[in-house]
């Protein structure tokens, strides 16, 4: 249960924590600590995908602390609950830019909690990780989002499907961005893979679930960023991770794509068999192929908005 | 004896504020200045729930639509115009508008005080759903999308009147932002000492009587809930500049529920209770998202109840009470702000 | 015709799901005339208390028909004694304290339980109706909907408890003149009220998504269709959820969800618009 993996994490973390860094610790805690800021719903109906993310990202910092920290220095996590609510989101950012003063946020849930963020963090000059899998299109040089993109994911799990259970495809989503664009995705790789859709119903917005590994990845490239730029200035790091830097994580190696601030990352197919996932195919290197249909910060490096992608079927 | 404000307390709250509005800055950085202008745009909210509701006695459950009608026509107003001088009044008027046809809809078809509750509700609830589908590019308005879910980033903050190159900065937009709290307070507090204002609290004393002494109970509702909507669209339009976003949850159920919050923890049937109470349980919900040890609804949910089954008049009435006994020779208030009827 | 047959029966279930959702809302607003906000949070309440015992090796059924409707009844007696015995005649009081109560539960739950739970599937598989398929369980849905109708209606014509509480609802004054005690009225309706919508959560488990805010999505479509249905309890939800129900569905089959929750959002200001006193204000009034 939640609850249990939960204390796992934490108990595994302090131990490791303590194991590890004992010789450490009296070094680190002479420098003064980095501090990143986290922003995540714990509570409210999106708090089923906050919590496991902010399990992911203490036990990320936990894990770079016990190395020794970054640059000589440990990591401080400042995280606030956001509590399923856009207002707190605006609130807490603009906190975390201007009275904490953080080196960098990772935080955002669903795409409103990004968008609302995104302008503020770009005002106050402060780098922001969005680790989530969203819909595409976030255009700005002061992001980098380690989700993955439909055409990352969708462009795999149809023709599989296809091949798998038949031409003839019904189309179910939920009523909003997200949604709406995935199934325009989908809509085009059924027909490109010769289906037919039967029709497409969109339904009352709920509760989706989104996945944890993204914000530990997150997390490491913005260290690995760091450790190239050696330093924690926002303008470096982010010049030091348009270098290309890769991670190698749960899911393989992770890299960032300079023209769009997304992710380069592998794509596995699995099928659920027995609570453990049965790898079927594995397609490496996945581009963020739509983002890139519509934005290079290399040739517009200020660019900052998202666009809502043309799927041409 | 011709109605007149009562100077006094006037006096002090309006002393109280400026000495914030001018001494806040002195005290705090940016980040404070930033803060507290959220919280005043939820204290304008305050106030028109409390005007309509403790003053006018209609329990409006759906503040919170005039609230993102403001914010959404400030935001597509501003995008299509350029300059954001029209686009501020807009954010007022058409929620105004809107109240006025809604009013009109619910008073002159002699809705019960409960039923209105509810419609309110309704309304919310409605505008929520079809703002969230918004989402795509076929639903823009002008050069604005509106974005269903996901909302409206990188709204253009007010500018200098006629200016457009000139947009404010944070602590010029916290001056407008507790400039017009003031004014929209010191208007309010002569509207009920007016002669209209005096009709509203009959009315909301005892319909049939104030009927039967010739004045029209429909229309003078209709009036205060119109004030009240522009009220809450100005408020709309302070928060959406504050955050530079807005999306759907502006009208959601709980923003609504918030709003009475604010307005039965400051006082009910008064004017500075409100204030009080939106920046008092703003602050409370901030702090509580700030440690991790409690849920942060577990809080909230033994604080409410606490509440009503202890102080549940509202804080401000309590105080009052209080001072009165301390300074008990002067008689005061000769503003109408009596016991509201509760259903 | 077997499409119309299939509508039908979805109109059927939506109608169902509407009145086991209202119905406990609809007996303590029917009697007390008070507004428990905190009505999706006891459906949540009996919806966790199915999901545990199920997941814990106990019968599906005696689950959720038996140990819910016991649970959520408890909580309500505590809740009743604690918090709303002391604001009777306060509505707007009630209405805070009811919604501090649903924080107060959500946040509880999520403390002891964290933020998912495993759900449990539907039993009894589908049928088919000519091409299309259903679910088998909505029959079952829809049984239990009449069920509880029928119940409520024997309970109030033909006990003596009935009778006791009919009469504490027209006059309590009288009733007490009688020798009844109002207040030990009101206890024991809120707790049924409680009791009924635990077994409505109960009942929605095996088509509903089980989490800790999962009360937020019920509690305006019954609040909307108690109110609506006006002072009588079983006619008067039973209308309302008819009428709101067939509208939802139709107006989805159409396009989708969302206009269809419109549309039934819609439907039920212009009906307060034109019957303000809600349906049984007008119609069916000495009706239970």
């Amino acid at each position: 249960m939640v609850r249990n993996r939960r204390e796992i994490l934490q108990s595994a973390a302090a131990v490791a924590t303590t194991v590890l860094a004992a010789p450490f610790i009296r070094r680190a805690e002479a420098a003064e600590p980095i501090k990143v800021g986290s922003l995540l719903d714990l509570s409210g109906p999106i708090g089923t995908s906050g919590q496991p993310m902010f399990d992911a990202i203490q036990l990320a910092v936990a894990e770079v602390n016990a190395a020794g920290g970054l640059l000589g220095r440990p990591i401080e996590l400042i995280n606030y609950n956001t509590q399923s609510t856009i207002q707190l989101y605006s609130q807490y950012a603009q906190q975390l830019a201007l009275k904490d003063r953080v080196a960098v946020v990772h935080g955002g849930i669903t795409s409103a909690s990004r968008e609302a963020i995104r302008p503020v963090f770009d005002r106050y000059r402060i780098l922001y990780f969005y680790n989530v899998l969203y819909e595409g299109g976030v255009c700005d040089r002061d992001i980098f989002c380690t989700g993955t993109t439909p055409a990352q994911t969708v462009n795999k799990l149809v023709p599989y499907a296809l091949k798998t259970w038949g031409k003839k495809v019904y189309i179910l989503a939920a009523d909003y961005n997200y949604g709406q664009i995935t199934a325009k995705w989908m809509t085009k790789y059924t027909r490109d893979g010769g289906g037919t859709v039967q029709a497409v119903d969109f339904f009352p917005l709920d509760v989706t679930g989104f996945t944890a590994a993204a914000t530990y990845e997150g997390f490491h490239l913005w260290a690995e960023g760091v450790k190239k730029a050696n330093s924690i200035e926002r303008m470096p790091v982010i010049k030091a991770l348009e270098t290309g830097l890769s991670f190698d994580g749960p899911s393989g190696k992770v890299t960032i794509d300079h023209a769009t601030h997304h992710v380069i990352r592998n794509a596995y197919l699995g099928k659920a068999v027995d609570k453990t996932w049965d790898v079927i195919a594995s397609y490496p290197n996945q581009p963020p192929s739509d983002t890139a249909a519509v934005c290079n910060l290399i040739k517009a490096p200020n660019t900052d908005k998202q666009f809502v992608i043309d799927v041409k079927s | 004896m011709k109605p007149r404000p009562a100077w006094p307390g006037l006096c002090a709250v309006l002393a109280a504020m400026l000495v914030v509005m001018f001494g806040l800055p002195l005290v705090t950085g940016l980040f404070g200045l930033v803060q507290a202008t959220v919280f005043i745009a939820m204290a304008v909210l305050a106030l028109s729930q409390g005007f309509i509701w403790g003053y006018g006695g209609i329990m409006s459950f759906g503040q919170s639509a005039f609230f993102g009608l403001g914010g959404y026509t400030y935001a597509v107003a501003v995008m299509n115009m350029g300059d954001s001088t029209i686009p501020f009044f807009l954010s007022i008027l058409l929620p105004a508008a809107f109240a006025a046809l809604l009013g009109y809809f619910m008073f002159y078809g002699r809705i019960s005080d409960a039923y209105v509750g509810v419609i309110t509700l309704t309304v919310t609830v409605i505008l929520f759903n079809v703002a969230n589908s918004t989402a795509g590019d076929v639903y823009h308005i002008g050069n604005a999308p509106l974005g269903g879910f996901n909302g409206m980033p990188s709204i253009p903050p007010l500018n200098m009147p006629g200016d457009p190159s000139s947009p404010l900065d944070p602590q010029q937009l916290y001056y407008v932002c507790m400039g017009l709290l003031v004014l929209v307070y010191l208007m309010l507090h002569l509207i009920l000492a007016s002669k209209f204002g005096r009709v509203v609290v009959a009315i909301r004393e005892n319909e049939t009587r104030a009927m039967l002494l010739g004045y029209d109970p429909r229309l003078y509702k209709l009036l205060v809930f119109a004030i009240g909507g522009g009220i809450a669209g100005l408020a709309g339009c302070l928060f959406t500049n504050w955050g530079g976003f807005i999306s759907p949850t502006v009208f959601g159920l709980s923003q609504s529920a918030q709003i009475i919050i604010f307005v039965l923890v400051g006082g009910l049937g008064t004017l500075v209770g409100p204030i009080l109470g939106a920046v008092a349980i703003e602050y409370l919900i901030t702090v509580i998202g700030s440690q991790q040890t409690f849920n942060a609804d577990l809080i909230l949910g033994v604080v409410l109840v606490a509440f009503v089954l202890l102080v549940p008049q509202g804080v401000v009435p309590v105080l009052r009470g209080v001072t009165l006994r301390v300074f008990s020779q002067r008689r005061v208030a000769a503003l109408p702000e009596a016991k509201p009827v509760r259903p | 015709m077997a499409l119309a047959a299939l509508i039908g029966f979805n109109v059927l279930n939506s109608i169902a799901a509407l009145v086991l959702l209202s119905i406990g809302l609809g007996v303590i607003f029917g009697m007390m005339k008070i507004i428990n906000l905190a009505h999706g949070e006891f459906l949540m309440l009996g919806a966790y208390a199915t999901v545990i015992t199920t997941n814990a090796g106990l019968n599906l059924f005696f689950a959720m028909l038996v140990v819910a409707p016991l649970f959520v009844g408890a909580v309500g007696l505590i809740v009743e004694r604690g918090i709303i015995r002391f604001l009777y005649g306060r509505m707007i009081d009630t209405m805070l304290a009811t919604w501090g109560l649903s924080l107060f539960l959500v946040g509880i739950i999520t403390t002891i339980f964290g933020t998912t739970v495993k759900g449990v599937a539907a039993p009894f598989g589908g049928f088919a109706i000519g091409r299309y398929q259903a679910s088998a369980y909505s029959v079952f849905m829809i049984v239990m909907a009449a069920a509880v109708l029928l119940g409520i209606w024997a309970t109030l014509r033909f006990t003596r408890f009935g009778l006791i509480a009919r009469a504490t609802m027209q006059n309590p004054d009288m009733a007490a003149a009688l020798g009844v005690s109002p207040p030990r009225i009101y206890m024991a309706t809120f707790v049924l009220g409680a009791a009924l919508t635990g077994l409505a959560g109960g009942v929605l488990v095996p088509v509903s998504g089980v989490a800790p805010t999962m009360g937020a999505a019920y509690i305006a479509r019954a609040f909307i269709t108690v109110i609506g249905g006006g002072a009588a309890i079983i006619t008067g939800s039973g209308l309302a959820s008819a009428l709101f129900g067939f509208i939802d569905q139709v107006v989805t089959f159409q396009t989708t969800p969302v206009f269809g929750e419109v549309a039934l959002l819609i439907s039920a200001l212009v009906m307060i618009r034109i019957l303000p006193q809600g349906i049984t204000g007008r119609f069916f009034r000495r009706s239970l």
